[in-house]
């Protein structure tokens, strides 16, 4: 059976709560905000939204059912989201189909994290079983060892070069000039700079990482028909496709759940990778964006160095690409920027930018990858949005 | 040299890291198997900054992903003077607590 279309659902009310380095505040007033603040932006009021999707990283012992009882909510649907950077989408998709279905009229989508040194270091040393007993005991807790295995591994067998990735970490740092809610947008980043800095886990140094910080992300998912009535510039979805634990044969990952699923995602979208205006991807580390560029069908494996050299991502160049800054200068704001690509898709084809536009942006692809339980991510998921304003 | 590894009694799956049933049939039928430690090292990376505190004296320090002969990955530690897509044997030596951690050495050495 060929996936079912989500026709007649919109997405609406592109929400960020300001992120900031450090908070003393709990997950739940950062959830609390985005729900505050994404009502607000789409005019309605809580007792109306009847669906609730949220992740978080630092919410524990509390899932999505506490939150109702914490906002004096009743919602008639709810559904949690343990999947970090691939959540957004799922959230995305999981919304769209209630709302289709008649389970639920208005879903707000949410992700939200607090961050501390205290939270980051409990989140790092009980992230999962496996990580725990075959990754953590090497010096190597959190995801920068398993993926500077991967960087390295990527640089050797398609000749890929620190300058290379530079050249996304570059481009992002230069789209986030001009948001107010990039931690770094303020601090220009040359090649130079990138390439100076202080190793972290070889090959990966200082500008290949993201920094950790507190935020929230958010979204609405309600009819069409109810988006313009309450007239609300929205996204309809032209197409989503989610995988996990993809080839996971593969002795060290150079490709994930993308790859298997980018046809069904053009074909039920209508449209290729180049009728993208902009391109709103997971962006944990600068591979992972190379890595994109081939599995989404913008270039062929192993040749995202090559289309770099040639091609520009920042807002004025061939191809935009995480046009808010991505977390590699937003910051990281745990669960929330598995949300910030579906949000900042929906701002620029919307018209509802933090920082710049691309001009007429109409078309974006919003990317999710997640949860890295040993050696790679394992969740994946995209979807194509256009605006209707 | 051979080491140890969770193998399936019923259909002859290996499995690292552990799990609790086998991840192939899904039988619980899994028990230590002796495997050899031959592999090849895939790739490996230099640990300079640790959100573990206590990996703090010892850094740097060199990771690195060994695929096994008998199909699995392993994330060990790397001897000094390997090199990358090399082939090695994994051994398990004592980490800093006492627990049984893996090492990646030279094939030659016999060790």
């Amino acid at each position: 059976m060929p996936v079912q279309p989500f026709d007649g659902v919109a997405v609406v009310a592109p929400t960020t709560v300001r992120y900031v380095r450090h908070s003393d505040k709990p997950a739940h007033w950062w959830v609390g905000r985005a729900l505050h603040d994404v009502t607000a932006a789409a005019g309605i009021t809580k007792q109306e939204v009847d669906g609730l999707a949220l992740s978080s990283f630092t919410m524990g012992p509390d899932t999505t059912i506490a939150m109702t009882e914490h906002f004096d909510m009743a919602p008639r649907w709810i559904e949690w989201l343990p999947t970090g950077g691939a959540s957004g989408v799922m959230a995305l998709r999981r919304a769209a189909r209630a709302v289709q279905a008649g389970d639920a009229s208005i879903v707000a989508c949410i992700g939200a994290d607090t961050a501390n040194p205290a939270s980051f270091a409990e989140l790092v040393s009980n992230f999962s079983h496996f990580s725990d007993s075959a990754v953590r005991p090497y010096g190597a807790p959190g995801p920068n060892g398993m993926f500077a295995l991967i960087t390295a591994h990527y640089m050797a067998r398609f000749g890929a070069t620190r300058a290379d990735f530079g050249a996304i970490a570059t481009a992002q740092r230069s789209n986030a000039a001009g948001n107010p809610n990039a931690l770094l947008g303020g601090k220009a980043l040359n090649l130079e700079q990138y390439l100076a800095a202080p190793a972290i886990v070889e090959p990966l140094h200082l500008f290949d990482c993201v920094m950790p910080c507190a935020g929230a992300e958010a979204f609405l998912v309600m009819s069409e028909e109810r988006a313009r009535g309450l007239g609300l510039p929205h996204a309809v979805i032209r197409g989503s496709i989610e995988r996990h634990n993809a080839y996971f044969d593969e002795p060290v990952a150079v490709r994930a759940g993308w790859a298997m699923d980018r046809d069904s995602l053009y074909a039920q979208a209508g449209v290729g990778p180049e009728a993208m205006d902009c391109l709103e991807v997971y962006d944990d580390y600068p591979v992972i964006v190379a890595m994109q560029l081939e599995d989404l069908g913008f270039c062929a494996k192993g040749e995202a160095a090559q289309f770099l050299r040639h091609n520009s991502l920042t807002i004025e160049g061939a191809l935009p690409v995480n046009t808010s800054g991505g977390q590699l200068s937003c910051g990281q704001a745990g669960a929330a920027g598995g949300f910030l690509p579906v949000v900042e898709a929906l701002r620029q084809i919307t018209g509802q930018t933090l920082g710049r536009r691309v001009p007429g942006a109409r078309l974006a692809l919003a990317s999710g990858y997640g949860m890295v339980t040993y050696d790679r991510c394992l969740a994946t998921a995209a979807a194509v949005l256009e605006g209707r304003a | 040299m051979t080491i140890t590894l969770q193998g399936c009694a019923q259909c002859g799956a290996r499995q690292y890291p552990p799990r609790a049933l086998c991840r192939a049939c899904l039988a619980d039928a899994l028990g230590p198997v002796e495997e050899t430690g031959e592999g090849r090292l895939i790739v490996s990376a230099i640990v300079h900054r640790s959100l573990e505190p206590g990996f703090a004296g010892d850094l740097p320090l060199r990771i690195g992903t060994v695929s096994l002969d008998c199909g699995l990955r392993i994330i060990a530690f790397v001897d000094a003077g390997l090199v990358d897509g090399q082939s090695v044997c994994l051994r398990q030596e004592a980490g800093r607590d006492g627990t049984a951690l893996w090492y990646a050495g030279a094939l030659e050495a016999g060790v």
